[in-house]
């Protein structure tokens, strides 16, 4: 148990510190016993916060964290938003553990409309949130959004990876090339303890409920989260914490009611609901693991990636992530990487929130 | 220096070229697949065409074709449209009689198909269908129905038109040549003279019986032809008025009918008026009343037909040594010897009065009265 444990931990950080490899990619390939996917799982919802902040690389739970993470790694900060991402996901499993109680009741009686319904009430929020710069954000989730329902349409197998890599990753290597490599060792949060506390519990909350609901992604509730703080830190605690919680929530959406919430535990033999107790143990331990070297590893990473020229360094990822969209998807792949970041950059440039480029989601499930 | 509001249109027209490309290639490269709706819920549905299965996240109607367009991921399909259609499939074909018990079903000769959905036809007809099998359900995708059936065969439906003539433990229900038991649902009970349309399953026990499934698969159509009791058949009702001339453990036997009628009480004498079930070997009295009662018929000591009160004096008596016994009454001038058996348990005395109802005997050539109960026979004038 122990070996399968620790095999998980070591896949779910490969996922987690790469850029473009998301763990259910991995998970398609890898075919482990539940334990491994389990730790593969959370392992790397904690560590994807180093291609987000250092390259500004995103994957589906993290897309919305670019630019705040990136910004902050910036401005010397890099070790600070590790540390924000890796407490905060720590948070969110231990915050699920008396949550999960309500969880069981509540996973029986989820309907898809309610789901609708969220995301249309989020389409109107960011809209009337927008104040004067509403054009353009309608602009853009119409935009996203009729890229999304052409890209759910084509034969691809990466789908996720090519629309979130070039709305919110490629914008941001390539804004890169010119800009400042991230930088700071500083880990300590700047920011109150009951603040994070506050933010860390409701992001587990919102995580909770993108897990209840099919059509709500953590990165949607991600969206929610943006409009309760303008401010860098509180919004990446609550990121963080969603993205980390909405796994736990999905496993145990899938333990209590079979339903299949996320592509890790699709790859999962059945469990019963009595597995619950060694599955929360086990993702204490995970916890503590990662909080124990999940620091130390992405400051070497940090290290490492400033002994190389930022500039090429973008470079490098930018043909890494090209070579991966070839790579899982051919040139049709390439194509609607290309065509994501042109929109990606397109909602920078106009000055549109990037929150916005999350209609390429919710359009096609408005849509049906 | 190039300006930003002129990147901005080029990004945004390259887009739109982008999209309006990837639009040609979603649409040229899109799958389809036909099939029958063999699950659906909020969430997902499940189509197939008889050999191979698609998973789709959307809510459709079990049982209809539809054609799906969009991007199959394995077993599952991402749809762009959703079209009704028809089938362009091989459909296997059915018959049978369709059946409603826990589910739906096609009951064929020594075959119960459940249907994966049931239809808006009758229960108990024959049903001609098309469609597919997927697990072990069969889901019809057309269908022709016919009639139910009215000739038993072993377990499948059978509808019976009949009379009521028995209920209780068994209800025995005649159809106007024989008689088939039904096996009603527990707690339903039908009354005896009813006429009745019963739809069951056929079984053939010892005699031909019929398996009820509800209530619902009974109707009553409202009672059995009515007739004069003369010229009344089994399983008819028959009306009249007659006279009850005996009275045993099997009923009341009356000076009009041959069979005795059951259900009622009267006595010796009574004149009765009655609506009564003609079975085979009785009358099941439906509605009966005693309209003259037997105190009102005149002393026919001096003789009469059928049965018969006779008044008068008792100028003797003698008892047998086995019990038997014989009372000589006279009125006027005329007597009649009572026939009295050990078991009226009766004992008379000379000059006693006496009022006795019974048929007109002999006894060793001399007018006698037979006399059937210890009831028929007392005292005084009554």
């Amino acid at each position: 148990m122990f070996r399968e444990m620790l095999m998980g931990v070591v896949l779910g950080t490969f996922t987690g510190i790469m850029p473009g490899i998301h763990v259910n990619t991995l998970g398609e390939i890898w075919k482990g016993n539940p334990v491994t996917l389990f730790s593969m799982g959370l392992t790397h919802t904690f560590l994807d916060v180093v291609p987000t902040t250092f390259l500004g690389v995103p994957d589906e739970g993290t897309a919305l964290s670019v630019l705040p993470a990136h910004r902050l790694a910036q401005r010397g900060r890099a070790m600070e938003v590790v540390r924000i991402a890796l407490w905060a996901s720590a948070m969110a499993v231990l915050l699920s553990f008396p949550l999960s109680i309500f969880y069981v009741k509540l996973a029986t009686h989820y309907s898809p409309w309610i789901g609708r319904v969220a995301v249309g009430i989020l389409v109107v929020l960011l809209v009337v949130f927008s104040g004067k710069n509403w054009p353009r954000t309608l602009l853009i989730i119409v935009l996203s959004g009729l890229l999304g329902l052409v890209v759910f349409s084509l034969p691809l197998t990466h789908q996720y990876y090519l629309l979130f890599t070039g709305l919110f990753g490629i914008p941001s290597v390539v804004g890169g090339i010119r800009g400042e490599a991230p930088y700071g060792e500083d880990a300590s949060i700047r920011m109150r303890t009951t603040s994070f506390l506050v933010y860390s519990s409701l992001g587990t909350l919102v995580g909770m409920a993108a897990s209840l609901l099919p059509a709500f992604t953590p990165s949607q509730g991600a969206v929610l989260v943006s409009f309760l703080s303008r401010e860098e830190r509180p919004f990446l605690v609550a990121l963080f914490s969603i993205n980390t919680s909405n796994f736990m929530f999905s496993f145990f959406n899938y333990l209590a009611t079979g339903r299949v919430r996320n592509g890790i535990v699709a790859r999962m033999p059945p469990l019963s609901w009595s597995a619950v107790h060694f599955y929360l143990v086990l993702s204490l331990s995970l916890s503590i693991l990662i909080l124990l070297y999940g620091e130390h590893l992405s400051l070497f990473l940090l290290r490492l990636l400033g002994r190389i020229p930022y500039a090429h360094l973008n470079g490098v990822v930018l043909l890494f992530l090209l070579i991966l969209a070839l790579f899982f998807d051919g040139v049709l792949g390439v194509f609607v990487l290309l065509s994501s970041a042109l929109l990606g950059i397109f909602s920078l440039l106009i000055g549109a929130p990037r929150r916005a480029c999350m209609g390429v989601l919710m359009v096609p499930l408005l849509v049906g | 220096m190039v300006g930003k509001g002129f990147v901005s249109v080029l990004l945004l027209f390259l887009f739109l070229a982008s999209l309006a490309y990837l639009h040609t290639v979603s649409v040229s490269s899109q799958d389809v697949f036909t099939g029958v709706c063999v699950y659906s819920s909020s969430s997902f549905s499940v189509l197939s065409n008889g050999s191979s299965e698609i998973t789709v996240g959307k809510e459709l109607e079990v049982g209809r074709v539809y054609t799906l367009f969009g991007r199959l991921r394995g077993s599952r399909m991402d749809v762009s449209r959703v079209e009704r259609s028809s089938p362009d499939f091989p459909l296997e074909k059915v018959e049978g009689f369709y059946w409603v018990s826990g589910g739906c079903y096609l009951l064929t000769e020594g075959a119960r198909i459940k249907l994966g959905f049931c239809l808006n036809v009758s229960k108990g007809s024959m049903l001609s269908a098309r469609g597919i099998f997927h697990g072990r359900k069969f889901y019809p995708v057309e269908y022709r129905q016919g009639r139910v059936s009215s000739s038993f065969r072993e377990g499948l439906p059978v509808v019976v038109e009949g009379v009521v003539m028995y209920s209780g433990k068994r209800t025995i229900l005649w159809n106007g040549t024989s008689e088939i038991v039904l096996y009603l649902p527990h707690g339903f009970k039908l009354t005896p003279g009813k006429r009745v349309r019963v739809l069951g399953l056929a079984r053939f026990y010892s005699i031909p019986s019929l398996l009820v499934g509800s209530k619902g698969d009974v109707h009553v159509l409202g009672y059995a032809t009515e007739r004069p009791i003369g010229s009344a058949k089994v399983g008819e009702i028959g009306r009249g008025l007659c006279r009850v001339i005996s009275r045993n453990g099997k009923g009341l036997k009356l000076d009009c009918f041959d069979k005795p009628l059951i259900g009622f009480m009267a006595r010796v004498g009574d004149e009765v008026a009655f609506r009564a079930l003609v079975r085979r070997g009785s009358l099941l009295c439906l509605s009966c009343e005693v309209v003259g009662h037997r105190e009102d018929l005149p002393n026919s000591i001096c003789g009469g037909e059928g049965v018969v009160r006779v008044y008068g004096g008792v100028e003797w008596v003698k008892v047998y040594r086995n019990g038997f016994g014989l009372a000589n009454v006279s009125f006027d001038d005329c007597w009649i010897l009572l026939k009295l058996r050990k078991s009226l348990k009766v004992s008379l005395r000379a000059n006693e009065t006496v009022t006795a109802y019974g048929r007109f005997t002999l006894y060793r050539g001399m007018p006698a009265l037979e006399i059937d109960s210890g009831e028929d026979i007392c005292s005084g004038k009554c």
